[in-house]
């Protein structure tokens, strides 16, 4: 049965993401032709024209993510808490198969956000230097010689310690493709338990949870504050990373079980 | 809905006479097929348990006969039909005498008024 | 056989103070059509949401052919609440596709022979009809099942005669013939001639259960006339 909710959830919240994403897509070509006026001495208004784009476009990066994010999490409170929960939750299937069938394309979802906006940047930016190359504002040279700059430096702090740093921030994005989605469905089904601001209740925990985590994760942080000697940054940030990461990392599991437990014993349709 | 029974007498009862008094007027032909259960209920809103309560009375008095082939058919016997008819005549006769009693009237005035509202007919 | 519906000593509390059951205990029968009568805040909806697995007991135990409420007991009810719940965005076929994915005992056949008969097009979105059209829609969906259990809550509420008559009609002619239709309502008058018993609710508690005839019978009244009776104040 979790193979056809699934079915049926995935696509039914893929369409509204699906074209938000290629809105920003498209946004990212448009503004990346902006680069193709840019030269020596350009009039006032093709300047001005110019940086509205890109301003367009960091707020089109912006909304798009926000707006995945917020669609998945209303998506989640109609079909479970509002008059579609009567069909929802009356359909053949455990509760927890239900949750499951909502969480997967929600973490789905917030990792393919992550790549859309990542290849929106790679094409304005990648657009950027081409168009900036060939009218010999930069050259080639010039970037591959800062890159390597940039690669020497880094080697400089120890390779160790570079390997190290990155795995640390793939792990907090990793832990957060899912601690994401799992905070908003926790904050949703936990706000279900005030007895008539049922959202704001929602609202209420979502900021709770991320106080809490705050506090957590502040407290992890500032033994790790003491230990910095001041020369070399990355292991400080490696393992704060790191520490955070794992906070993250248990909050979630932690709502996954909450959220459970709530929509298998504390179901409270009103 | 379609049939108009009081709801503060049985139903069944009201089934009942309704559909002999369908047989007897000829509405349901002697030989014909009667709709099923829940078709009938349907059509009368009423409860599909409650119709099959009526009918089977009707099988049970021979005025609706269940054929193997072709479900329940009005029986095609019409000296019961006929008494069945007598029968229902008594029943209202009985009834508008016992109401027009009510009324003060004596067997005499009952037969003049008789008298008086057929007399168009015959003529 | 035992009831279709076994339930002991229920109680549902809201809130700590009000409670909504006390101490229910009730058996439904198979193959008939009961009436849930009772004024409002009696219980009927509590009753019914606990039925289908909306709300969670805080004593006591709900038996469906011998099973809590759970996935293998929402696979024989089948279930018309008050409201909508039918996605604004979705087609007709969307719908009726999602049924027949999750009901093993969907007809799709009789679902769609039905909408073709009041000419609504499977392709027509749910946003695009009227609130009387979805209503219709859903109790299409609902009695498109051949459940052992039809929970109908109100279904008959804000309609115009027509309407009802086709509701009913529609509930009369679909429904499993060895199952059973509970039906809540306010307006017995409407419906009372299509009811085999009844059940009084007050105050979360079961005031009285018999056959609808036995009423009319005993007291020489319609079940409307004996509900103002009973609940005279």
């Amino acid at each position: 049965m979790l193979g056809k909710l699934l079915k049926h959830e995935w696509k039914e919240v893929s369409v509204i993401p699906c074209i938000l994403s290629a809105i920003l897509l498209v946004l990212s070509v448009i503004s990346g032709f902006s680069f193709l006026g840019i030269r020596e001495g350009i009039a006032d208004v093709s300047r001005f024209m110019t940086v509205m784009l890109w301003m367009l476009f960091y707020f089109a990066l912006i909304a798009v993510s926000m707006g995945i994010t917020i669609y998945m999490a209303v998506h989640f409170y109609r079909t479970m808490y509002t008059d579609e929960g009567y069909l929802t939750h009356t359909l053949p299937v455990s509760g927890r198969e239900l949750l499951w069938s909502k969480l997967i394309p929600m973490v789905i979802w917030s990792f393919l956000t992550i790549i859309v906006v990542f290849l929106a940047v790679l094409i304005f930016g990648g657009m950027g230097v081409m168009f900036a190359s060939r009218e010999g504002m930069v050259s080639m040279a010039e970037i591959r010689g800062s890159i390597q700059e940039l690669i020497g430096q880094l080697q400089l702090m120890g390779s160790g310690s570079m390997t190290a740093f990155i795995l640390s921030m793939l792990y907090i994005m990793i832990v957060g493709i899912f601690n994401g989605p799992m905070m908003l469905a926790g904050a949703i089904a936990i706000g279900q338990l005030v007895g008539k601001h049922r959202i704001l209740g929602s609202i209420g925990a979502y900021f709770g949870i991320m106080t809490i985590f705050q506090i957590v994760s502040q407290v992890v942080f500032l033994p790790m504050m003491f230990g910095f000697d001041g020369d070399n940054p990355l292991p400080l940030l490696t393992g704060t990373y790191f520490g955070i990461g794992t906070v993250s990392l248990v909050v979630t599991v932690l709502l996954y079980f909450v959220t459970e437990y709530l929509v298998t014993k504390k179901l409270n349709l009103e | 809905m379609a049939w108009n029974l009081d709801s503060d007498r049985p139903i069944y009862a009201q089934i009942l006479e309704r559909i002999q008094r369908q047989i007897v007027s000829g509405e349901y032909a002697p030989g014909t097929k009667i709709p099923s259960v829940r078709e009938l209920a349907a059509q009368a809103g009423v409860n599909p348990n409650t119709m099959q309560k009526a009918l089977s009375e009707l099988e049970r008095s021979g005025l609706v006969v269940t054929m193997r082939t072709s479900g329940r058919v009005v029986t095609e016997d019409m000296e019961m039909i006929k008494q069945i008819r007598k029968q229902l005549a008594a029943e209202q006769a009985a009834e508008f005498i016992k109401q027009m009693k009510e009324l003060g009237f004596q067997k005499a005035d009952i037969l003049a008024l008789i008298e008086q509202e057929t007399g168009g007919e015959e003529a | 056989m035992s009831g279709l519906v076994e339930i002991h000593n229920l109680t549902k509390t809201y809130d700590k103070k009000k409670e909504a059951l006390h101490d229910l205990t009730l058996t439904l029968p198979r193959g008939k059509i009961i009436g849930l009568l009772g004024p409002n805040g009696s219980g009927k909806t509590t009753l019914i949401k606990l039925l289908n697995g909306l709300l969670v007991p805080d004593s006591g135990e709900i038996l469906i052919d011998g099973e809590k409420p759970g996935p293998s007991t929402k696979a024989k009810v089948s279930y018309l609440p008050e409201r909508t719940y039918l996605k604004n965005g979705a087609t007709i076929r969307e719908l009726l596709s999602c049924f027949q994915d999750f009901y093993e005992d969907f007809r799709a056949d009789r679902a769609k022979e039905m909408l073709a008969a009041l000419q609504i097009e499977e392709n027509a979105r749910i946003r695009t009809l009227s609130k009387g059209t979805r209503e219709k829609v859903q109790l299409i969906l609902v009695m498109s099942r051949d459940a052992s259990l039809y929970i109908l809550d109100e279904p008959i509420a804000g309609v115009d005669p027509a309407a009802r008559d086709y509701i009913l009609r529609t509930i009369i002619t679909n429904y499993n013939e060895n199952a059973t239709v509970l039906i809540s309502t306010h307006l017995i008058t409407d419906i009372e001639n299509i009811l085999d018993e009844v059940i009084f609710m007050k105050e979360g508690n079961l005031l009285l259960q018999t056959s609808v005839e036995e009423i009319r019978e005993e007291k020489g009244k319609s079940v409307d006339a004996y509900f103002r009776e009973v609940f005279a104040c």
